[in-house]
């Protein structure tokens, strides 16, 4: 618990417990602050000095002591006893459930596209155009008559040139 | 993949290092020895059968592909209840960006009624058998409001601190322990409720 909320905590109670010491009519409600700190110290959260507090509210105090008893018995109950919920479904059902998911994962890791095939699909055409810029640079050697160039026959899908050089003995075909 | 290991007998840490190497017989064991209380833990801060299965399966998933993560610092149950509690959360989170609170939800979570729940004196879980009470707190615990139930299940079954709650939900320390008072009187009430119905 912070120092302030702790300081804020402890005027508030103070007052709180001159009321209780100054009026012979009992009031009706405690403060919040001073059943938060009853309650940090059933949950032991707070230091010595604040716990020693408590300790002497509740020896002067009914209400704060059976509010403390309250909580701590709240406290117990659940941590003695959490409700046992068990799967609403039989042992191979639920795991076959669970091993479809694992499945559709893996499926889907191996379907989704790599980084190097994304970067791939943006770099496609930039090698296209190279290409047809290889062919405009390579022009004058194709005139020599010791390597050829032949552009063929363009559809609206693709495009092939080929490069070859009898000198060399290569041929090179590009497919747009 | 099987490699002949005795899965039934095997340790969880046994069966953690097989399941990392791909072995889903290793992962179903594990499935098999704690879907109950990851789906109870579910089950208990979604108070939904559906959405508790699909949580608790989802943790499942996620545990599988991130076994490698698994240190050992604690046991196999907690980390695995660690991880369908965030998915939990992150449900909770969802639903409520499209809820509205009520005005008597918002009293609540400010502390406008818990202090004046009267205090009876004595305990109120006396004479309960075990399995009674068991069944007492879970019908009680329906009738929280899901902000209230969250912090006490974190605090109680989780054993989670003032602190450590607000961090993971995202509010005051105040709230948390406005909203855990809140959540016991109001449970107090209604297992003396409940104690006085089977006393008539």
């Amino acid at each position: 618990m912070s120092k302030s909320m702790s300081k804020s905590m402890s005027k508030s109670m103070s007052k709180s417990m001159s009321k209780f010491v100054r009026s012979e009519k009992r009031i009706e409600f405690m403060k919040l602050e001073t059943m938060l700190e009853i309650q940090s110290s059933v949950d032991g959260q707070l230091d010595n000095q604040r716990r020693g507090v408590v300790t002497r509210l509740m020896s002067s105090d009914t209400e704060a002591r059976e509010l403390h008893q309250q909580l701590t018995a709240v406290r117990m109950a659940l941590r003695q006893h959490e409700p046992a919920i068990p799967v609403p479904e039989s042992r191979e059902f639920y795991w076959s459930q669970i091993e479809r998911r694992l499945q559709v994962g893996e499926m889907a890791s191996v379907s989704a596209p790599s980084h190097s095939l994304a970067i791939w699909r943006w770099l496609a055409p930039m090698v296209g155009l190279s290409a047809v810029v290889a062919v405009i640079a390579l022009q004058p050697f194709a005139s020599s008559g010791l390597h050829s160039f032949q552009v063929g026959p363009g559809n609206a899908q693709a495009t092939t040139v080929t490069f070859s050089s009898e000198a060399d003995g290569v041929t090179i075909h590009w497919i747009n | 993949m099987s490699l002949n290991h005795d899965y039934p007998t095997a340790a969880d840490e046994e069966l953690v290092g097989w399941s990392r190497l791909g072995e889903t017989e290793a992962f179903e064991e594990l499935v098999f020895r704690h879907r109950d209380k990851i789906y109870a833990r579910a089950m208990m801060m979604m108070r939904n059968e559906e959405e508790a299965l699909d949580l608790s399966q989802e943790a499942w998933v996620k545990a599988w592909q991130r076994l490698h993560q698994f240190q050992g610092d604690s046991s196999f149950a907690t980390w695995m209840t660690r991880i369908v509690i965030n998915l939990c959360l992150d449900q909770i989170r969802r639903q409520k960006k499209n809820r509205t609170e009520s005005i008597e939800q918002l009293e609540e979570e400010v502390g406008g009624v818990e202090h004046q729940l009267s205090i009876e004196p004595g305990n109120p879980t006396e004479g309960l058998e075990k399995d009674e009470l068991r069944r007492r707190i879970d019908e009680a615990m329906t009738k929280l409001t899901p902000a209230h139930r969250l912090v006490l299940v974190l605090h109680e079954y989780e054993g989670m601190e003032y602190k450590e709650i607000a961090k993971k939900v995202g509010i005051s320390i105040g709230t948390v322990m406005s909203r855990l008072f809140y959540a016991r009187r109001r449970l107090a009430t209604l297992l003396r409720g409940l104690q006085r119905e089977r006393d008539n």
